[in-house]
């Protein structure tokens, strides 16, 4: 009943008028950036966080935080409708979701996204009000074995990641790998493969180089094609999700909620890397595990719902322990500090006002975006009919300005047509970018896990056996990996050759 | 054609609706933009949280926003070290300049030179550094916890900030004067050191007082903190210095712009700054982070670099990390 | 897919041995303290392996006549060359020419490049784009993009 009282507190506070038209302005903000390029949430929240000053603290964390989950929903947009993945976290979105769009289905991958975005953020909230503490402590569990290990099963999910040749897609996982170690070492600050470039000492930006990846050569290959372009002429079919849809969808949006969630508890990339496992699970569970990549839309809601319910999760170390587990979190931890709060295990306590209040303005906040994102994708699709020798330029222009926009040097640019032209290049090889990009993602963390756990061990590999929740991951792991191997106990991958899809 | 020109009128009204907010540059004097200002550690912690208050109250006497850009890595030298390979000498770019700008040219080959590449502005404050361990750790005191250190050789594991970062240069400064072999692991930031040592997945954290909040609550313990007296937040912890150590260690802290900024710009700057220093505001959060106010004019703060550099040129040799 | 995997294997075979020979400059450090080049170093040594094995497999393969050619033709594969081309001109005049200047010539380019329309067309939406583009991105959110010489903006 207590959980009843303190449910009270937080409606009476965000139920304020002005709370609710902050919630609303972050929202709101948060859909436009997402849908944009390059600024993310992260830029658009130091922009507004001076805006902020004035307001009182629930206002200010209400809106932020709106602005945060707000570019979640619309994050997917740009992927579906013209494969911009607008952030890591809707690489996957782009595999499936762009393929719908293709067929002239992007109005109920647009939609499965928008409403399993509405779910599975709804169900991470009730998450956070549960389970907040004993969660906290679970994460703290989590140290740098058992980061190492994560990530280790974290890459063995290629296996689902892939369609073509597995050696291919672990070529570009080491090269990924690679590429996000560019920079200074995360320990001794020592530049490593920057030759001699001072834009290469921040390391390789992950923006331009999933927009090179997956937009700007898209643009190329389509351009190349004489025909191929027209047959999008093809009717856009139905707005929304049929029945069909939704009895695919169910499944994949609870379990993308569930995995979100959890994942999204702890630091580092919770997001992106519960939107790739998302997928490799619902293709691993699929009877017909040869529709992903060819706009399956349990592709779409599954990694979708994963990344929205992650939002919720990343707030539970934040509120509970005062601990921000990525750099979104690091800020509204200096929102509620410039505010006189101080986030952390007293909080709850000390201001339940705040606490309680910005949990069920986020409530509000989903329902708001569903009512805002709903109507916008008559007009979204409405981009699909636009004569592609239009539209090409401006989403050229989309990525150009969107990329240079993240850091404002030019070498982003640069990298990000560097990387347009590799991606063009791979699709002809036969190679695929999702890999490299999950790789990319994990590499830096599982770089900095593996050498601080040495450093702990001195030396000992069996730091990663003898703790428990490490190898729990390593035996996962394995058995992920063994298992296609295994008559009877799981389903075969079935490679289809690229030359068939080229 | 038709849908063409209805998107581009759409894009166009969502720009001018939205373009009322921009400033008109009107102003014939500096400055006539807005000012960039460089934290050079990712957003959340103690110094990113005091700048960005810094930046704010500022703006109001500089007439002119500030806006505080986070550019991490590299123990805060990035970026300074980004700054001096891009800036004009206009004044429309300052960076924080950490301890570490001044260290890291003793340890490697750096890109910049503290004492050319600068026009050193207003120095800020310092920070409060201590140890601290997880509530049920066994050593009460910092004397126990030493005691423990040395009969238990590589047993004791810290986390730092970075390596190179004040935090670990004075623990291992502290460590070969006593013989101690403890074992450092270089975190990325407070939060990271926070969580191991909640986790237990370290024995000890020696961080800035992004600690506070824990310590609080009582999940922490502290067990001594470095400045030159006890703080006013915890005047139970001892110091290291009156527990007989002799060491004083805070990383003073301050703004600098690129070299052969005109003078009048550096002044104007200064006096902005120095007006957003004594802002209420920003006292508050330095009392909040245990921080004490260092100020120093432009000159002074100058004369002070050159006399740091030598400080960490002889530390660096001293600890044999200096390069070749 | 044999000349293609073979060409692609090689490659990432260059790759993998440059970037061992970089990690292990870099210092591989001891198993206590992993140094800076250990991760570069062993994931190298693994591309190495990996593209050995496409190269082998693809050896084992039949040969089709004619594979490589079949990647460019029937295909305007000068438009792409053209249009990358603007690219990278475009990121070099972006500073010196200014955001406006620089995307409205790109634009032009762009709209007469693969299916020419008419110039008053591509000029007229080769300057809404750019202004919009301005609005959104310069004047409400802030993002500082280069004036160049004109100083416009």
């Amino acid at each position: 009943m207590e959980l009843l009282n303190y449910l009270g507190i937080g409606f009476s506070v965000a139920l304020q008028p002005v709370n609710l038209f902050y919630c609303f302005v972050g929202v709101f903000i948060g859909t436009l950036v997402g849908v944009l390029p390059g600024i993310g949430p992260v830029g658009a929240m130091s922009l507004l966080l001076p805006t902020t000053f004035k307001a009182t603290p629930e206002a200010a964390i209400i809106m932020l935080a709106g602005i945060y989950y707000g570019a979640m929903y619309g994050g997917s947009t740009t992927s579906i409708l013209v494969n911009i993945p607008g952030e890591a976290a809707s690489v996957v979105t782009c595999l499936d979701g762009y393929q719908m769009a293709q067929q002239g289905r992007a109005g109920p991958a647009l939609g499965i996204a928008a409403f399993g975005s509405f779910i599975a953020g709804t169900l991470s909230i009730l998450g956070l009000m549960l389970l907040a503490p004993p969660l906290s402590k679970f994460a703290l569990r989590f140290g740098p074995p058992e980061y190492f290990t994560l990530m280790v099963l974290g890459l063995t999910i290629l296996i689902y990641l892939a369609h073509g040749s597995m050696s291919k897609a672990l070529v570009m996982a080491a090269f990924g790998i690679i590429l996000g170690l560019v920079g200074l070492d995360s320990i001794n600050a020592r530049p490593r493969f920057t030759f001699g470039k001072m834009e290469l000492i921040d390391g390789v930006g992950l923006v331009p180089v999933v927009m090179g990846l997956f937009g700007v050569s898209e643009v190329l290959l389509n351009i190349e094609q004489v025909v191929r372009r027209n047959v999008l002429k093809t009717r856009v079919k139905g707005l929304l999700p049929t029945v069909k849809d939704w009895r695919d969808s169910t499944g994949p949006i609870a379990r993308g909620s569930l995995l979100g969630f959890f994942l999204g508890i702890l630091p580092g990339g919770g997001a992106v890397i519960s939107s790739f496992i998302s997928y490799a699970v619902e293709k691993r569970i699929s009877k017909h595990p040869e529709r992903f990549g060819t706009g399956a839309i349990e592709g779409v809601a599954g990694p979708e719902s994963a990344n929205n319910a992650a939002t919720g999760g990343a707030f539970i170390p934040l509120m509970t322990l005062g601990i921000p587990p990525n750099v979104i979190m690091a800020m509204l931890l200096g929102a509620f500090m410039i505010h006189g709060v101080t986030p952390g295990p007293l909080m709850m306590k000390q201001n339940p006002g705040i606490f309680w209040g910005v949990i069920v303005s986020m409530y509000i906040g989903n329902i708001m975006l569903l009512i805002l994102n709903l109507p916008l994708i008559t007009i979204w699709v409405q981009v699909l009919k636009v004569p592609y020798k239009i539209l090409f330029p401006l989403i050229l222009l989309f990525c150009l300005i969107g990329v240079y926009s993240v850091n404002n040097v030019v070498f982003d640019i640069y990298i990000m047509l560097i990387f347009g032209i590799m991606g063009y290049l791979m699709k002809k090889f036969g190679y695929e970018g999702a890999p490299l990009v999950l790789a990319f993602v994990l590499g830096p963390l599982m770089e900095n896990n593996l050498r601080k756990s040495l450093i702990i061990s001195q030396g000992d590999f069996s730091i990663f056996f003898v703790r428990p929740l490490a190898a729990a991951s390593l035996i996962l792991a394995l058995f992920l990996l063994i298992s296609p191997l295994i008559p009877g106990l799981g389903k075969k991958r079935k490679v289809i050759p690229k030359e068939e899809v080229l | 054609m038709e849908k063409r020109m209805k998107r581009g009128i759409l894009l166009w009204v969502i720009a001018i609706i939205f373009g009322f907010s921009a400033v008109p540059a009107v102003a014939a004097d500096f400055p006539v933009k807005p000012v960039t200002f460089i934290v050079p550690w990712a957003p959340g912690g103690a110094t990113d949280v005091s700048l960005r208050v810094l930046a704010e109250t500022t703006s109001k006497y500089l007439g002119q926003p500030v806006v505080a850009e986070n550019k991490a890595g590299g123990g805060g030298t990035v970026g300074p070290a980004t700054m001096v390979a891009t800036a004009k000498p206009d004044g429309y770019m300052v960076s924080q300049i950490p301890i570490t700008v001044f260290r890291y040219p003793y340890m490697m080959k750096a890109t910049w030179d503290p004492l050319k590449d600068f026009t050193y502005i207003i120095h800020l404050t310092g920070y409060t550094f201590g140890v601290v361990v997880r509530k049920d750790a066994p050593w009460k005191t910092w004397d126990e916890f030493v005691a423990y250190a040395k009969s238990n050789p590589g047993k004791v594991t810290y986390a730092t900030p970075g390596a190179g970062t004040s935090l670990h240069v004075t623990m291992e400064m502290f460590a070969r004067k006593h013989g101690i072999k403890w074992i450092q692991v270089p975190m990325k930031g407070t939060a990271e050191s926070v969580a191991a040592v909640l986790g237990g997945h370290v024995v000890a954290a020696a961080d800035a007082s992004g600690w506070a909040p824990q310590v609080d609550a009582g999940e922490l313990r502290l067990l001594v903190t470095w400045g030159n007296q006890r703080t006013k937040k915890y005047p139970n912890v001892p110091t290291l210095k009156e527990l007989g150590y002799g060491i004083v260690s805070n990383s003073p802290f301050g703004i600098a712009g690129v070299k052969g900024t005109d003078p009048k710009i550096v002044k104007t700057l200064h006096d902005a700054f120095k007006k957003g220093m004594e802002d209420p505001a920003y006292q508050k959060i330095l009392e909040k982070f245990d921080m004490e106010p260092f100020y120093k004019n432009s000159e002074d703060y100058a004369k002070y670099v050159k006399e740091l550099c030598e400080e960490e040129k002889e530390n660096m040799e001293k600890m044999g990390l200096k390069k070749d | 897919m044999k000349k293609r995997d073979i060409i692609s294997s090689l490659f990432w075979m260059a790759m993998g041995i440059g970037i061992c020979s970089g990690g292990y400059g870099l210092d591989l450090g001891t198993l206590h303290d992993p140094g800076s080049g250990f991760m570069f170093f062993w994931v190298g040594i693994i591309m190495i392996g990996l593209s050995l094995g496409i190269f082998i497999r693809a050896m084992k393969e039949t040969a089709v006549a004619g594979e490589l050619k079949i990647l460019w033709t029937g295909i305007r594969w000068k438009k792409v060359v053209s249009i990358l081309v603007a690219l990278l001109l475009y990121a070099y005049v972006f500073v010196p020419l200014g955001f406006i200047l620089s995307t409205i010539l790109l634009l032009i380019f762009l709209f007469k490049a693969v299916e020419p329309q008419r110039w008053s067309w591509a000029i007229l939406g080769a300057i809404i784009s750019t202004l919009a583009a301005y609005g959104v991105f310069h004047l409400w959110l802030r993002s500082p993009l280069p004036k160049g010489f004109l100083g416009i903006g």
